[in-house]
């Protein structure tokens, strides 16, 4: 028995490290290598590996797709037989959340409108404007904004912003329109703000709803 | 016996350790009252629907289909879903009150692991922290000691009841496993100590996730720069702690190394940084019951006797308390 245990406990122990190894299709796709934040950071680490005396080939990107791209090969192909154990047993485990702080945060707004003009009734973060709040501000709904507005896609979003806009609708009977957005702005450094400077940021991903056709 | 059979004769011998239920005990309270947390923040913001109902009956989206070990229960309904919910949710408080045996945690666990595994956009670590710890729970029953059949078998709360210990082992080690690769994952110049190390501030300038307004913080820039090493060096560093609790475990044997781990308890160390990580965390965000999940697991880091120890002294220590500032009586005239 008390090998059986370990020995089960051992199969346990190796298929957690290996399943928890980090991998992304993320790293395999080049527009994401080529985006500017991405770039600096391997700029960076190229830096660094000069700093710690290695020397830093002059194609330092075209070298580090390659590790990134063995990698994941290996990887997926250790935690193939793996996988059907950790999704049956539901073992997976990670923490990824602020690996890499948004530069960008994404606060969600939802507008009224009875009239002409619109009028808010939820911001991120606001006391003002604060609409259902209880519903919005449960963690999980927040982890589902940051995740829908960070990989965005109309599949995914749309019916989203529909949800939010019926809950509007319900609440506000006198309202005949819904507007559901989001707001991105530039987390200034820390001298700037200092400095007095206000982050500006903009309004995308708008949605337009007839409110009676929600009700 | 050569050294490889040697090895794995010692290797079986940890993981069939007993020991007294108490920590463990303590462990599943904790895990209960987390459970319950996630659960009931989720009811109380009427989310139970939103979230993994299918679009086709009243959700937001189109989720996978209902399935418990294998046994496909179809689209969620509204009428499933909130059943699976209403049991979990009363496993969950079985699981606190140490009721219902494996029984109730296999049910729990089977409950939970279904609803958070049908909608991947609304699922964290916090999810896969509580269905791992509920695995070590049914595996390794802890229900022995603090608990309601404990009262029922022996008409008293505590008992001598002894458990395995490899559960809290595996404990520390999934409590390893989320913060090393959690670190691995910040390994960027937002976080290493040779970067930018404005990773924290970034976090507490994004109001989504801000209990309250953090405007001070760019005034504070330096401090969240060491906050951010700090959280990196403890993070990816933390299977330290490993070999700390083996050298402390086989502390008969020679050795400097051990003789050193033995004499100053870094654990207390780990204790510290941990516990101040994530309670700074719980007090400036409102990110879910991770930060008290994880906490919870650092029971397993401690041997029963030590966390007895602890309960005692706090227990000793509030007692005190309360009768320094009990009633006091009117002096005489």
């Amino acid at each position: 028995m008390a090998h059986l245990r370990a020995a089960l406990i051992s199969l346990h122990i190796l298929a957690v490290l290996i399943l928890t190894l980090p991998s992304s299709r993320q790293m395999l796709r080049r527009e994401v290598w080529d985006r500017s934040s991405n770039q600096a950071a391997f700029a960076a680490l190229a830096d660094t590996f000069s700093w710690l005396g290695f020397e830093s080939t002059e194609d330092f990107d075209r070298w580090l797709w390659g590790v990134a791209t063995r990698y994941v090969h290996v990887r997926d192909t250790i935690s193939e037989p793996l996988v059907v154990y950790a999704d049956l047993a539901g073992v997976r485990q990670g923490w990824a959340m602020f690996s890499r702080p948004r530069e960008r945060p994404i606060q969600l707004q939802v507008d009224v409108a009875s009239s002409l003009r619109y009028q808010p009734i939820y911001q991120t973060g606001s006391r003002e404007h604060d609409f259902r709040s209880r519903t919005f501000r449960q963690y999980r709904f927040r982890k589902l904004t940051g995740r829908l507005a960070r990989h965005f896609d109309p599949v995914w979003y749309d019916p989203w912003s529909r949800w939010i806009a019926r809950q509007a609708a319900d609440g506000y009977p006198d309202a005949k329109r819904v507007r559901v957005r989001l707001y991105r702005h530039q987390t200034l450094p820390a001298e700037a703000v200092r400095a007095g400077e206000v982050p500006k940021g903009r309004f995308s991903d708008r949605r337009l709803y007839a409110a009676g056709e929600l009700r | 016996m050569n050294s490889l059979a040697r090895g794995w004769a010692r290797w079986a011998d940890l993981w069939s350790t007993r020991e007294p239920a108490f920590g463990w005990a303590i462990f599943r309270i904790g895990i209960g009252l987390c459970l319950l947390y996630s659960m009931l923040s989720i009811l109380s913001a009427g989310l139970v629907d939103f979230l993994w109902v299918d679009v086709e009956y009243g959700g937001y989206r189109a989720t996978d289909p209902l399935e418990i070990l294998l046994i496909d229960l179809g689209p969620a309904r509204p009428g499933v879903v909130n059943g699976i919910f209403a049991v979990t949710l009363v496993g969950a408080v079985c699981v606190l009150l140490g009721a219902g045996g494996r029984i109730a945690t296999f049910v729990t666990l089977q409950g939970y692991l279904c609803l958070t595994r049908i909608n991947f956009e609304t699922v964290g670590s916090d999810d896969a922290l509580l269905t791992n710890a509920l695995w070590l729970l049914f595996l390794c029953d802890a229900t022995g000691t603090l608990s309601l059949r404990c009262r029922r078998q022996t008409g008293r709360w505590t008992s001598d009841a002894e458990v395995g210990a490899w559960g809290r082992y595996l404990g520390v080690f999934q409590l390893v496993i989320v913060y090393t690769f959690a670190g691995l994952n910040k390994t960027n110049t937002q976080w290493v100590p040779w970067g930018k190390l404005d990773g924290l501030y970034r976090v507490w300038m994004d109001p989504v996730w801000l209990r309250f307004d953090m405007d001070w913080v760019p005034y504070v820039y330096p401090l969240t720069q060491v906050g951010s090493a700090v959280t990196w060096i403890f993070e990816t560093f933390s299977w330290v702690i490993l070999l700390v609790l083996y050298l402390r475990h086989t502390r008969d044997r020679p050795g400097v190394m051990r003789a050193v781990f033995n004499r100053w308890d870094l654990r207390k160390l780990f204790l510290a940084v941990g516990a101040s990580l994530h309670l700074g965390i719980f007090a400036t965000m409102d990110v879910g019951p991770f930060s008290l999940v994880s906490l919870t697991f650092y029971v397993c880091l401690f041997r029963p006797d030590e966390v007895s120890a602890a309960f005692e002294r706090i227990g000793r220590f509030v007692f005190r308390r309360r009768l320094a500032t009990g009633p006091i009586e009117a002096p005489t005239p």
